[in-house]
Order: structure tokens, then sequence, then C-alpha cells
């Protein structure tokens, strides 16, 4: 049952949180962390990072990791 | 012929600076462009008046650099018209710009010379025209087309740097990969709301992992996070043409104006 650090950025942040400390079951992916926040359904998502990396959505989480996520930003 | 002008520039001068009235003189007598009488007069010290607010901190070297410069703006929209009007304040001598597109209303919130009398114009032949009577003596080439990367990438292989001022990710993420793959510099910037990312010399797969568009569509983009975006992109521009201080490499600028954050990944 890791815990983790979720941070929403900009626009996510709306109605929900900027930082919150959470426990999934084991095996749960960054897109299931995305799912259930629901932070895509309006605002595609851009920026992904673990730990101050970039991963994809299939990442596994682990005790102890900060996950970041960001709307995507794409106007000109 | 060389000296003779030379001579000329050093006579009208004053304190190290020339007037656009007295290029004009000397352009005149000489039957030789107003834009030769410059580069002639910055390759000896001399500075175009219009660019004595630059010094000290672009000295008339590094004036002169930026006059032999040449950035190609791709998308002349948002932050492209207010990226070109920086470039052609600062004096970079040849400016590529490409857009297929035309003023409409809504651009009217944010897009460099938009206004009521340009609703229906080409985005790019109105900023061209605009940005010559700001300085007559830089190059302005434009392409009235819809930027295809691959097929017209070709347009921008003379530029030293390219600017994404783009507004769809599928576009942005091709052109910042055959950026690289061409060995160009890239300047990578965008928009939504009151945030931003910025980006050099990256390819944006990490910023862009899906081609759909992002949260403008739903935020849009006020004229405060353009006009700060272009500037960011433009010192960007500099720094890597002159070759000082520290770009976006290998990093990314993640900006929120709202609660005044600045993040770098």
């Amino acid at each position: 049952m890791p815990k983790v650090t979720i941070k929403l950025f900009a626009q996510y942040r709306e109605g929900r949180f900027k930082v919150a400390q959470k426990e999934y079951k084991d095996g749960t992916t960054t897109k299931d962390v995305i799912e259930e926040l629901g932070v895509a359904e309006k605002l595609p998502l851009g920026v992904l990072m673990v730990n101050s990396r970039h991963v994809d959505e299939n990442y596994v989480l682990k005790e102890g990791d900060t996950v970041a996520l960001f709307p995507k930003v794409g106007g000109g | 012929m060389k000296e003779k002008i030379r001579k000329k520039i050093l006579e009208l001068c004053l304190d190290e600076f020339i007037s656009m009235e007295d290029v004009k003189k000397i352009s005149n007598l000489f039957s030789i462009n107003s834009r030769d009488i410059e580069k002639i007069s910055l390759e000896i010290g001399i500075t175009p008046f219009r660019y004595k607010r630059n010094q000290a901190t672009i000295s008339p070297k590094m004036q002169l650099t930026l006059f032999n410069s040449c950035v190609a703006i791709v998308g002349c929209g948002g932050l492209g018209g207010h990226i070109a009007e920086n470039l052609t304040r600062v004096g970079i001598g040849h400016l590529i710009l490409i857009d297929f597109d035309t003023f409409e209303e809504h651009n009217l919130n944010r897009q460099n010379f938009s206004s009521y009398e340009n609703i229906g114009k080409k985005k790019v032949a109105v900023l061209k025209e605009e940005l010559l009577k700001i300085n007559p003596t830089i190059k302005i080439e434009t392409h009235i087309k819809e930027f295809i990367p691959k097929e017209d990438f070709y347009l921008l292989k003379k530029s030293n740097v390219i600017v994404d001022a783009l507004d769809d990710p599928k576009v942005k993420l091709e052109l910042s990969f055959l950026a690289k793959n061409y060995e160009k510099n890239f300047v990578h910037g965008a928009i939504a709301g009151f945030s931003g990312q910025f980006c050099t010399n990256s390819t944006l797969e990490n910023l862009y992992r899906s081609t759909d568009k992002g949260a403008e569509i739903f935020v849009g983009n006020p004229s405060f996070s353009v006009t700060f975006a272009a500037s960011i992109q433009t010192s960007e521009i500099l720094k890597l043409i002159l070759n000082i201080g520290q770009n976006l490499e290998d990093t990314v600028l993640m900006t929120n104006l709202l609660e005044n954050e600045f993040i770098l990944l």
C-alpha cells in the first residue's frame, strides 16, 4: 500500500488541491491516479512526472513517490 | 567606396550613434540601400540610434551579430506577432515569418497589430508592413501558407534559430524533432490561460504525449500571458544568438501567473 504525494498544477487545482498525501493499493499506476482524480476528463494531460522525472502512464507507484500532473499547454 | 561610406558615417555620427535620417542621407549619396549602410556602420562600431537604449545590455559588437542573424518564426498569431516585434526592435537583421491565417475579430484580445482595420488581412503581410515602420533596415521574408513540417522545413534552413509560435501540439512536436535532426536551434513556447511552458533545443514528446489540443481550448489565451511568453521566448532567442547567459536547455520552465509559480522541471 504505497503512500505517495500528489502535486497538481495550474487548472488541475481548481476544485481539487495543490498537494495531497494519498495511499494506494499495490500495483496502482499513474494512469489509475489520473482517472481517480478525473483531471484529464476535461483538460488533457501534459507533463507527468514522478520524483521529478518524466514517466509514462503505466508507471507503477512506489512508497514515497511524488507525482506531478500538469495540464497540456499548447496555445500560441 | 566602402572607405568613403565609412568616412561619411564617422563624419555624421554623434557619440558613436547614427540617426536614420543620416543613414538615409548616406544611402542617397552613394546609391546604396540603408540596410547596407547600417551594416557598414555597425562594423565600425557606430550603432543606429534606434538601438541606443539596447546598450550596454547589447554592445555594438553584439548588435552587429544580431544584424547578421536570421530568425524563423513559425506561426504568427499571438506569440509570433509579439516575438516578431521584439526581435525587430532589438535588431535581428533577418526575419522569416510563416502563417496562413487572416486576422479575425477574436484575435483582437492579444494578437499584435490586429485591429478592426486589419480584419480579413493576412497576418504576415500586416506584420511585415508594421515591422518595417519600426525598423526599415531589417529583411523580412514572408510565407503565407499552412506550415507542414516535413514539406516546409526547407524554408527554415537559413535561420539561426527556429521559433515555435504554433498553436497545434501535433505540428509543434513534429517541428521539434525536425529541428533536432537538422541541428537547428529551437525555442518552444506555449500558453493556456494564466499558464505557460518554455524550453530550448529539446524535443517535445514529454510535453505532448498526445497530439490533441491543450487546456487553451477551454481557458483561452489572454493578452498578458501571450506577451509574457513572447518575452521569455525572445530572451531565449537572443541568448542563443549571442551565446550569453543560460538557456532553458535540458529543462522545461512551467509558469503560472495566477499563483506566481515559475518552476524549472
